[in-house]
């Protein structure tokens, strides 16, 4: 068995050139159908990107759009209240006022009276 | 084959008439260098055809400093080994769902494909078994072994194909020989 290792080098020369294959007729023809469907698929793979690039950018400004709507709502809902305190701190400040005033009166005609 | 000046100008800008005559040119002789890699006619046409397309595609890369005959073999060799290389997976995936009962029919369908005059050839026992433990060694010296036993290729060829040195190549096909002949030798002293 020894003799067969030995001659791989023979062996494999053999099969070289033993046989010539040929590519039949329609190969070239089946060439040009892969590149175009490769071409096709490039092409709706394409497509494909674009639109879903559309999709995320819509998505995106319609989160942006809400996200803003919700801050601007909350801004003006702060405000109101802002407004809300400021009306009722000056209120009661006016309010504190017209007291302290007419205690003032009062104890102006009663001292007048004591007179 | 020497490069046609105005045929890679043309190529490079998709002319068709240009590729078809390019394919005509060289496609018997990547049909040959593809079946010596994966030993079957239809799947060397399929991978044939792949290199085409891949030349097509990317023969803006092309540059002519070197000749057009190496980039194609550069382009054939690493097609045939990626095919190799899938199919290996696809074998190991078949083996593991025979443990579990479940049948591949597309892997048994090919098993049961006829052989063609060149299939029917190597059918002699000997050669078989040389060329499937060529198809165990590792990818590069499976590639310098093939490319200059089987596609009688010079070292200085081969190793511009394969992108190394001369010496490397040597070094490959020593290795090569001395792991198929230890391979060999267990497989004919058992």
């Amino acid at each position: 068995m020894k003799r067969n290792i030995e001659n791989i080098d023979q062996k494999l020369e053999s099969i070289r050139g033993s046989y010539e294959l040929q590519c039949g007729d329609s190969f070239t023809d089946k060439i040009f159908e892969k590149i175009d469907a490769h071409k096709s698929n490039g092409n709706n793979y394409k497509t494909g990107l674009v639109v879903l690039l559309v999709l995320v950018a819509l998505n995106l400004s319609s989160i942006y759009i809400i996200l803003s709507n919700k801050k601007n709502n909350e801004l003006k809902r702060s405000n109101s209240l802002q407004t809300m305190i400021d009306v009722y701190s000056l209120n009661s400040y006016s309010n504190n006022m017209k007291l302290q005033f007419k205690g003032f009166n009062t104890e102006v005609k009663n001292s007048r009276q004591s007179e | 084959m020497k490069n046609k000046p105005d045929w890679i100008t043309k190529l490079k800008l998709g002319d068709r008439d240009t590729f078809r005559e390019f394919v005509e040119e060289y496609k018997n002789k990547v049909l040959n260098t593809c079946y010596n890699f994966v030993r079957n006619v239809h799947d060397a046409e399929d991978v044939s055809q792949e290199v085409f397309i891949e030349i097509f595609n990317s023969i803006h890369k092309f540059k002519n400093n070197s000749q057009i005959g190496t980039w194609v073999y550069r382009i054939t060799v690493s097609k045939c080994l990626d095919f190799l290389r899938k199919k290996n997976q696809k074998k190991r995936k078949v083996q593991i769902l025979s443990i579990f009962g479940i049948k591949d029919f597309e892997h048994e369908i090919e098993s049961q494909a006829p052989q063609t005059p060149a299939e029917i050839l190597e059918s002699d026992d000997q050669t078989q078994i040389i060329l499937s433990q060529i198809g165990k060694l590792p990818d590069n010296q499976r590639a310098a072994l093939t490319l200059n036993k089987l596609e009688n290729l010079s070292i200085r060829e081969i190793a511009e194909i394969l992108q190394t040195s001369e010496t490397a190549v040597e070094s490959l096909l020593q290795r090569a020989k001395a792991n198929l002949k230890k391979k060999l030798s267990k497989i004919f002293d058992s």
